[in-house]
Order: C-alpha cells, then structure tokens, then sequence
C-alpha cells in the first residue's frame, strides 16, 4: 500500500500528513493527530459519536477515508471552541445540563453547529430532526434540545 | 483492509481505471461500502476501491422532455433539497429523507442506494414507481436498462466487472398525476424499513388511467406489483377501490420473518401502507396535499 501526502483544513489550519489509502477519518484524527475529541462509538454510521463537519456538513468520520478529505476542510470539536473562549454552544450544552456522560458530546455539538449555520432559528422539531443521527445513552435530549435552542433564541 | 486507492476525475478516466482492474469496488457515499470492507463482509475483500466521488457529471441533476437525470453520486441530502426534485419527483425526495440520518444522507447517494441492492432500499420504490431507466457504461459505450431488470438478488444487480450507473431517468410527475412514497420503521431515525413502499398514479375524470406500485421489503429485491396495478387500471380512484388494493397487495406478496419483523406483520403493513400510499397521490393528483 502506497502512502500518500495529502492535504486539508483542520479546524481552520492548513494540514499536510501522509496517509496510507485504508486509513480512516476518525483514526487518522484520534491516532495519527491526537484529536481525541471525536470518538469512535459503533464504527458503523449508527451512533454519530464520531460526527465532524466535511465542508460544513455532518459525516459519520469513521465511514470516510482519510484520503478523501483531500481539498476539504474538516472541523472537530477541538476547532469549535477554546478553553479560554468556549463556543456558545459548549456554554450552552453546561448551563442547561446537557452533558451527562459525555461520549456523544462532541457529535451533538457539531450536528447543532451545522444546524445553526443552516437554520439560525430551528423549531425544537426541526433540532430533534437534526440531531437525530446522533445518539445519547444517558437520555439528555430535552436538555440537548433546551440548549440548542436557548443558544438560536439568544442570537 | 488493504487496497489501492483510485480517484479518477472524470468519466473516461473511470472506465479506463476500471477496464485494468480485477477486483474493486466502487466508492460512492461509502456508508454500506466501509461497513462491509471493516467487518470483512465482502468475499473477496477488493484489492482496489475507486472513488467516483471526484466526478462532477455524476453528481448533476437535469431536466429534459418530461425526464428528470440524476447522477449516481447525489446524495441523499441533495436530492431532498433539489428543487427540480421537489417540483418534478416529489416522491424521490421524500424517499431520500427517510434514509439513515443526517450523516448518512450526507454521504450516502442514490447510486449507491441501487448497487447495495437491498431489499430495504428506499430510494428505490421511490424510483420504480417513476419508472426509473439507469444507463450502465463501461469500455464498450453505453446501454439503458429498467430499473426493475437491475436487481438479481439480495446484495446483487445485473451489472458486470467494468461496468457503472452513469446516469439515473426517472418520469417527471404531470399535471393529473400524483406519486407518494411511505415507510415503516422501528424509529423514525436510523430505521431500516419493515416495509416501504411507492405509488404513482395518473387520473382521467375519477378513473385510474395508469398506476405503478412498487414495494420494498417484502422480497428478495424491490418489486412492482404488476398485478395489482392492472387490476387498479379502470377503477374508479376512491378510498373504497383503494382499501381493497391495500387487501390485495398483502395476499400477492410473500414476505418472509427477519431481525426487523415478521412476515404476519408485514403483511398487514401491506394493506395499511398500499390504502396510505394511493390516498396520498390521489389527493395530489387532485391538486391537494394529502399527506401532512
């Protein structure tokens, strides 16, 4: 197998790695970057856990090949905020308590990420729609949805 | 998993590429595709996967003389958000909504959908009841064949190594005519049909002119209920005539017990989701929506 260098957008910074062709998204980010953020729940496009944005849009990245980011620009949840600045999402989701275990964090906040940017005023609908491909064991949906929409409502 | 990664960039390319191949696969949307390659389900594991992906006339919908082209490598989200698709094969739209969830349908296209070749697919019916033609291309040229002729089998299709979808023709929905696709789950996301099911009809002064019936997971490929559809040819289109085509579909198919039901059950899904599904297109073949 023929390693390549292929080159991207990380969270807003220009990435260059060499990838070999079977290597996937989330590994290339959780082992070759160190990006740990995203997490690998059922590595088969069931549970969003490893939900980042491809261009903007949500992807399942444990069914995308590295290689295929190519020219394209990839956010985690490490690009979404700061430790110092949080997004308004992240201050969200902790104000209305809607972070229980954890796990499915990441994935939340970048399906609500693309929502926003898409429909700045969704219907609590429209939120449950979207966030639909990503699920939470502890059963936080409400609070997930109150802090969406608390964050669409303060724009 | 080890393979070769191709990319070719335009259509030649890609049947150049797949002409000196022995054993690919071809990468679309890669939600079925990745699954199968990580669980070691395909037998024998491709040596080669050719992303189509960097093709740009795959991914073109167009419109011409009464015919909706859509490209093999439009996504599921795409075609929800297509406003030719939403005017002109409202039907297909819908179907794509169902799939999967956002993520899948970002990915996931409608290719794809045909050469995975599930039963459950549920672009499918969706494309059936349009009476869909797909062209198939490899190193020789092209050739057209019905959708319906394409599906061998679960998990197989007609076409041979060397050969793609290059483009999608589907009907375009008329005036006097009314086409509505539904499908029952376990969940609204991330369900996998029970059953799914799509309807097309065409009326003349309250008589059925013309009707297609198309139906997923009640048998080893999606069929069309001839049958059933040239017994509603002539009918009066009223919910009466329709709740007894519901009766029929449930005593033509046979379908069989699996993870997601059983046979009993879809069969009794057939007749609820036949009577919706004629309901639905005749109210909007009528110029109303009788769906939400």
């Amino acid at each position: 197998m023929s390693k390549e260098v292929i080159c991207f957008i990380l969270n807003g910074q220009k990435m260059e790695i060499e990838v070999e062709p079977s290597l996937l998204l989330i590994d290339m980010l959780r082992n070759r970057l160190g990006l740990t953020g995203t997490k690998m729940g059922c590595g088969e496009g069931e549970c969003g856990a490893c939900t980042v944005l491809l261009d903007g849009k949500t992807v399942n990245s444990c069914l995308i090949l590295a290689r295929q980011v190519e020219g394209h620009e990839v956010l985690t949840v490490e690009g979404l905020g700061t430790y110092d600045k949080l997004h308004p999402l992240q201050d969200a989701f902790i104000a209305e308590g809607a972070v229980q275990c954890g796990f499915c964090t990441p994935g939340m906040l970048l399906s609500a990420k693309s929502l926003l940017d898409e429909n700045p005023q969704p219907t609590r609908n429209q939120i449950a729609k979207h966030i639909s491909g990503n699920l939470c064991r502890c059963t936080g949906y409400v609070k997930i949805i109150n802090a969406i929409e608390k964050v669409a409502k303060s724009d | 998993m080890e393979f070769t990664y191709y990319h070719p960039k335009n259509i030649q390319s890609l049947v150049t590429t797949l002409s000196g191949l022995q054993n690919y696969a071809l990468l679309a949307g890669g939600t079925d595709l990745l699954v199968k390659m990580k669980e070691k389900l395909l037998q024998p594991m491709p040596q080669a996967v050719v992303d189509i992906n960097e093709i740009g006339k795959l991914q073109e919908i167009t419109e011409s003389e009464g015919y909706l082209w859509i490209g093999p490598a439009v996504s599921h989200t795409a075609l929800t958000k297509s406003v030719l698709v939403n005017e002109k094969a409202v039907v297909l739209a819908e179907a794509a909504g169902q799939i999967g969830s956002p993520q899948i349908r970002n990915k996931g296209t409608v290719g794809g959908n045909i050469c995975n070749a599930s039963p459950a697919a549920d672009t499918v019916p969706a494309l059936l009841a349009l009476d869909a033609m797909v062209e198939i291309s490899d190193q020789s040229g092209r050739r057209h064949v019905a959708l319906s002729e394409v599906f061998k089998g679960p998990g197989r299709t007609c076409l041979l190594p060397g050969q793609f979808i290059s483009q999608i023709r589907l009907r375009t929905i008329q005036h006097n005519e009314g086409a509505a696709f539904l499908k029952f789950g376990k969940r609204k996301a991330l369900a996998i049909a029970m059953i799914n099911a799509a309807v097309w009809l065409k009326i003349a002064n309250g008589i059925i002119d013309d009707v297609r019936i198309a139906f997923g997971s009640v048998a080893p490929t999606p069929i069309r209920l001839y049958e059933l559809e040239t017994w509603l040819i002539g009918k009066s289109a009223n919910h009466g005539v329709f709740a007894q085509a519901g009766v029929k579909a449930s005593q033509m198919i046979k379908p069989i017990d699996d993870i997601r039901c059983t046979a009993d059950y879809r069969k009794r899904l057939a007749q609820i989701i036949i009577f919706r599904s004629l309901v639905t297109a005749l109210g909007r073949a009528q110029g109303r929506c009788g769906c939400e």
